[in-house]
């Protein structure tokens, strides 16, 4: 057998660049690379960044990889299959209805998103299970067997099934699976009480939707992706990543379309909170700014908050995903002056094409890098390592015609008034979602990544009073850096929706157990010997008659407990995120395993130590505009490259790297921590 | 004009995204914060910050209705207190109708914002709080304002900083849910709070004199968006009738009567004309009567930016004192909303003549509010639960009306999911889909509403608010009407029947309760409807076939299972109706 166990990468498919980076084990190293990204068909700048990156994959151990780009632009595009809904009877409309809020609330012409399943494919069979999963009315199997005959006659690919109450007895959704198949054979098939086993008929008809949709494209993509490595002789395990931070081996994943959906940003995230223990800090706030979106993620006592539900493009999704925001502003944020005379940056976004003006490649607004190069951050003869040349006469035309003149400020306040209110866009975005957890951003310290994350992040340091900005290495390619440090999970869960006071912990046990013996199921079907398996219990609970419930830990054995501990261990949890606790009863909502199959994750080795003198790494000095100073300054320039441990770089001060600059503004310092990381805080 | 012109725009820029950012965190302070479902899942609440003179500067996302009302709550509370008794660390509470604009549910919290000892601004937040005494949870036939739950005009429940026991006394005794009232209460004063220290720091770093004339740059940009779109509609007059079903208490349709005057930039809505001031509970306070005005205003001039004064500055509103949209107390106003949301809405007509392009034709006109009690079988408590409804909306001059959407007034407002109403409550629902046909015909074709059946386990008492049974939607540019709203109770038994608004019916264990919600009305000609369109709706099954040929003049083949255009028998029909239209 051949020897595999030194090499890890893995590939972060974004907007423009498709990143890679590989991890040596035996020389503990990581190196990146970026292939441009081909949106029509994301497999081919996979396979160009690993050609780039000159990996023999048949060294390779793991090869970690997200299908969210191909899933979303399938949803995007409406490029998924055709598919039909089956709901019981008097209730095929659900989807259609949603919720019949208005998210755009002053928009009189207000347009839901467009149906995936359109009216004439949506069914419904008589069938009728109760809030306590009894049967009311039995599934009318004739009546079936006369839909499956229309699906067929239809060429429907895609079937997605959601009973009402399905959650708590799925007996006639996997009865009409079968039926369905004895009819149909071809048709794929997706129960809501498997995607998303909570109640709530609409978000769990609609998530099952989605997933009978995308699944087929995603379940080809990864078929594809598994031919062409293993045409070039990989024999490594493929892992792709989770919307909620976990892995799945390949196999799992083709059914679970679903489940990749938001997964790009995840990288940076998991990244993120592997970086929270190495650096000693707990509480951390990762942000990313790329060319288009500026994400953001709170992480807490080291780990990251996990929301239970989202939404794309319009559509509620019942998974766990990472607790990732996103808004319109980064490198390309077109800035404009509206008709009553504000300057407004973002959310539009130039993209990679037209892109920014000093590209020179067709853009003609002004954006945030045509202000970045104005000021001065951005080196115009070494963009990126000098594979991009920037054009900047023709920036500096373009601010002074569409922002300075219009708004009476010369080159350089424009170009720094820019910067200023997508910077003070992106502080108030911290302090929003701050404040929704009821945290105050100054007990956090800020983690920079993306190519503009080490511009902007020491300027929100400021903004914000955070203690620190943390420029972590390969900050242009952390989302796939992150990549490398996922573990397998699988999540299940049962909603049971009853009040405490009228269930058993015997019984609850019962049920925990079952879904451990599917969790370890599931590892096992992924190889994960006994050793590496890891299971994980909590029950979401809420008081009598609320909505929002919080994710209360069980213990891992409930016989001998009583009720009352489990309310009690519910009020810490809810007083700890609500800040009081009400002392009327409880529900339990929903119970969940997580089952975690671990993946050693690679050491950080330090770096080389210096003596804490910079000078050996000062390759120049430039003029930089710093956009909340009046006057221009010089800023000593430094090759990060060069920097060793503890060495200390005052500013004015940038700290260059092929694809960002870190900012260490007049009053910052910034000190070289043992592994690379860049620490900026004030003086 | 104002000092604004000196400071530097980017500066304002920076603070109005202050401004913003701080009023979303108030939202998010309170629906943290709140112990009631009407508020963290109905969005039953408005926060906002306003200046010195209770000018709104910056308003975070609830419930589109009550958009701006608080300017006036301020007023009158601060009046009636005396600026100079107010201190650093009080916060203020009224819950009176005529100065909230709503009932005393929506009790209003306001927070004077203190910088250097001198009042900078207010934060403010009025939000349904679940019982406030009163002679039930809601009500459809109060007379007057004291049967509709506790009056405070205005008291200071935090004095210097401290809560005011009396006053919390005095709530509690007042409510049957008095720890939930309290805490909502509380969470109201959170929200102000922090609202309140997030702008004593913006002046802490800008400097007074920066933040005002930020400030007045903020709202002089709004209204220069306003004064521009006004501009671009034609000066001259119209005006467009709306009726209620009936008042609450008597059986009589309440008629109402709105007038645009647009002069220049400047644009006047007037109420004159409308009914005088009712008996039943569906008068409606002017604050609430210059709301909905002004919701209808930006959601046609400046659905895209964040409402401020300066849009409303070239608005005036007239309503006549004791007509029912000015009335007097203590004339009761429980169900104000409705009357307010059915005039507001018959404002779209008269945009749809001056700016077609942005408006709609009506919708279905109602929320089917239904709200039941009973005892619980397996404890014997007490327990209330409710539903509210969506309908068909009106068409566009571009586009079809959406089908199965909520009013424009509640916004965010979402339904209560099927199996989270019977987890809780002992319902069971047996049917929700679309209405086919209740849509009106046009060019472009009105929403469709939808249908909902449910059946009572045990005894409930029920209280329905269902209107504009009588008058259904309005369509547009020879669009047609849409179907109308019916409520009927006890269906499918002898004593089946349709019922109005309604308080304390029985509904007895194992007897139904039908919803048929309104669809919108339709765009222009329906003999100008593609007919691909038409037959898209007929194989969608929001038309029916035969309305396809009535409404449409368009004829269908049905082949087995699949449907096309007879495209020559489409093209005489439409041919003859064109030449002798129905009627005539």
């Amino acid at each position: 057998m051949m020897q595999k166990s030194d090499i890890r990468f893995a590939i972060d498919t974004g907007g423009t660049f498709t990143d890679i980076v590989v991890f040596d084990e035996r020389a503990g190293t990581f190196s990146m690379d970026k292939a441009l990204t081909t949106p029509h068909n994301t497999l081919e700048g996979v396979v160009a960044a690993i050609a780039k990156a000159r990996i023999d994959l048949r060294e390779v151990q793991r090869f970690f990889v997200h299908g969210s780009t191909t899933a979303l632009n399938a949803l995007l595009e409406r490029k998924g299959v055709r598919t039909a809904y089956l709901g019981t009877k008097g209730f095929r409309d659900v989807p259609e209805i949603m919720r019949f809020n208005r998210p755009e609330m002053y928009n009189p012409k207000y347009h839901k998103p467009p149906q995936i399943v359109p009216r004439n494919l949506r069914f419904e069979v008589t069938e009728r299970i109760n809030s306590r999963g009894e049967v009311l009315l039995p599934l009318d199997e004739s009546e079936l067997r006369g839909i499956a005959r229309t699906l067929r006659r239809e060429n429907v690919a895609a079937l997605a099934i959601c009973f009402l109450h399905s959650f708590k007895n799925s007996i006639h959704e996997r009865r009409a699976c079968e039926v369905i198949r004895e009819e149909f054979p071809e048709v794929s098939i997706a129960l809501s009480s498997l995607v998303a086993g909570e109640h709530r008929e609409f978000e769990r008809g609609m998530t099952t939707i989605l997933n009978a949709y995308l699944a087929p494209v995603v379940e080809r993509w990864i078929g594809d992706l598994q031919r062409e490595l293993k045409a070039r002789e990989f024999a490594g395990e493929i892992v792709l990543t989770k919307s909620d931070g976990g892995g799945l081996t390949a196999d799992s994943a083709k059914s679970s379309a679903i489940n990749m959906l938001l997964s790009g940003p995840a990288g940076g995230v998991i990244g993120g909170a592997y970086m929270s223990t190495l650096l000693g800090q707990p509480n951390l706030i990762t942000m990313d700014v790329g060319g288009t979106s500026f994400d953001i993620a709170l992480i807490k006592k080291g780990e990251a908050a996990v929301q239970r539900e989202t939404e794309v493009s319009g559509y509620p999704i019942l998974i766990s995903n990472l607790d990732i925001r996103t808004m319109g502003a980064g490198g390309g944020s077109l800035a404009r002056i509206d008709r009553a005379g504000a300057l407004q940056v973002g959310p539009e976004s130039a993209g990679a094409v037209p892109g920014p003006i000093c590209y020179g490649r067709g853009g003609s607004q002004v954006t945030v890098t045509d202000a970045l190069l104005i000021n001065g951050f951005i080196d115009p003869t070494n963009f990126l390592g000098g594979t991009i040349s920037v054009d900047l006469d023709a920036a500096t035309k373009g601010i002074t015609e569409q922002i300075g003149g219009p708004l009476g400020l010369d080159l350089y306040r424009a170009s720094s008034g820019v910067l200023r209110i997508v910077m003070s866009n992106m502080a108030e975005a911290i302090k929003d979602i701050a404040a929704e957890s009821g945290d105050d951003p100054r007990d956090f310290a800020m983690l920079c990544f993306g190519g503009g994350g080490p511009l902007f992040g020491p300027y929100l340091m400021d903004e914000l009073s955070l203690p620190a900005a943390i420029v972590p290495i390969l900050p242009a390619a952390f989302s796939a850096w992150g990549m490398l440090m996922i573990d397998l999970r699988h999540d299940v869960a049962q909603t049971i929706a009853q009040p405490l006071s009228r269930v058993s912990l015997a019984d609850l046990e019962r049920q925990f157990v079952t879904l451990e013996d599917q969790g370890k199921t599931l590892l096992r079907r992924e190889g994960v010997p006994e050793e590496r398996s890891q299971l994980v219990r909590t029950a979401d609970m809420r008081y009598l008659g609320q909505e929002h419930s919080v994710s209360v830990p069980i213990p891992v054995q409930l016989a001998g407990l009583d009720s009352v501990t489990l309310f009690e261990a519910f009020e810490n949890v809810y007083e700890a995120v609500y800040g009081y606790r009400l002392g009327t009863p409880a529900d339990v909502v929903t119970l969940r395993v997580k089952a975690i199959g671990k993946i050693p994750a690679p050491r950080l080795r330090p770096i080389a130590s210096g003596s804490g003198d910079p000078t050996k790494a000062l390759v120049g000095t430039r003029v930089v505009h710093d956009f909340l100073e009046v006057e221009a300054q010089e800023f000593r320039v430094f090759d990060r490259s060069r920097l060793l441990g503890a060495d200390r770089v005052d500013g004015p001060a940038l700290i260059v790297e092929p694809t960002t600059t870190t900012v260490v503004r007049e009053h910052h310092t910034c000190t070289v921590d043992r592994v690379g990381s860049l620490l900026v805080t004030r003086r | 004009m104002s000092t604004s012109s000196t400071l530097d725009p980017i500066t304002v820029e920076v603070i109005r995204s202050y401004y913003q950012s701080t009023a979303r965190q108030m939202r998010s302070t309170l629906v943290r914060a709140s112990f009631n479902p009407v508020i963290y899942e109905m969005i039953d609440f408005s926060v906002g910050i306003y200046t010195r003179d209770a000018d709104l500067i910056a308003e975070g996302p609830g419930i589109p209705f009550f958009m701006g009302t608080l300017t006036f709550t301020i007023r009158s509370v601060v009046k009636h207190l005396g600026i100079d008794n107010l201190h650093d660390g009080d916060v203020l509470l009224s819950t009176y109708p005529y100065w909230t604009g709503s009932h005393p549910q929506d009790a209003v919290i306001i927070r004077p914002i203190f910088v250097e000892e001198r009042i900078f601004g207010y934060t403010a937040v009025k939000a349904h709080l679940m019982d406030l005494g009163a002679k039930d949870i809601y009500g459809t036939d109060t007379t007057d304002i004291w049967q509709e739950g506790l009056q405070l005009h205005a008291v200071k429940v935090v004095k210097r900083g401290k809560l005011d026991d009396e006053i919390v006394g005095i709530i509690r005794a007042n409510s049957r849910m008095p720890t939930e009232v309290i805490g909502d209460i509380t969470a109201e004063i959170s929200a102000c709070g922090h609202g309140a220290k997030r702008i004593q720091e913006l002046v802490h770093k800008y400097g007074a004199d920066t933040v005002e004339s930020a400030t007045a740059s903020i709202l002089d940009h709004g209204e220069r968006i306003a004064r521009e779109a006004i501009k671009a509609m034609p000066d001259g007059q119209w005006s467009a009738e709306s009726a209620l079903d009936n008042n609450g208490l008597t059986q009589d349709q309440v008629p109402f009567r709105a007038t645009v005057r647009i002069t220049g930039d400047e644009i006047t809505v007037d109420t004159s004309g409308s009914a005088p001031q009712q008996t039943g509970p569906v008068n409606c306070p002017f604050p609430s009567t210059v709301s909905a005005i002004r919701l209808v205003l930006k959601m046609i001039i400046a659905p895209n930016y964040d409402a401020n004064e300066g849009f409303f500055r070239p608005l005036k509103v007239v309503s006549p004192e004791g007509s029912v949209f000015n009335p007097k107390a203590p004339a009761p106003i429980f169900l104000s909303g409705w009357s307010a949301q059915i005039m507001a809405e018959s404002l779209f007509q008269i945009m749809a003549e001056i700016a077609p392009e942005r408006s709609v034709a009506r919708s279905g006109g109602d929320l089917g509010g239904v709200m039941f009690s009973g005892i619980d079988p397996i404890d014997g408590s007490f327990f209330a639960g409710g539903a509210d409804e969506c309908c068909g909306q009106g068409a566009g001059r571009d586009q079809d009306g959406e089908n199965a959407l909520i009013l424009f007034v509640l916004g965010e407002s979402s339904n209560i999911p099927i199996e989270i109403s019977e987890e809780r409550w002992p319902i069971l629902t047996e049917k929700y889909e679309l209405r086919a046909d209740s849509g009106g015909a046009g060019k472009w074709r009105g929403g469709v509403g939808v249908v909902k059946q449910w059946k009572a386990l045990i005894d409930l008492k029920l209280i329905g608010t269902i209107e504009q049974t009588k008058t259904p939607a309005w369509g547009v540019h020879g669009g047609r009407s849409g179907k109308g709203n019916k409520m009927t109770i006890s269906v499918g038994l002898p004593h089946e029947r349709p019922m109005g608004k309604v308080s304390g019916w029985v509904l007895p264990a194992g007897e139904r309760l039908l919803f048929e919600m309104g669809g919108g009305g339709g765009w222009g000609d329906p003999l100008e409807r593609a007919p691909t369109r038409v037959l898209n709706d007929v194989v969608g099954g929001y038309v029916s076939m035969e309305s396809a040929e009535r409404e449409y003049a368009v004829v269908i083949r049905q082949h087995d299972n699949s449907y096309s255009v007879d495209e020559k028998a489409t093209r005489g029909l439409r041919e003859r109706r064109r030449a002798a239209p129905e009627g005539t």
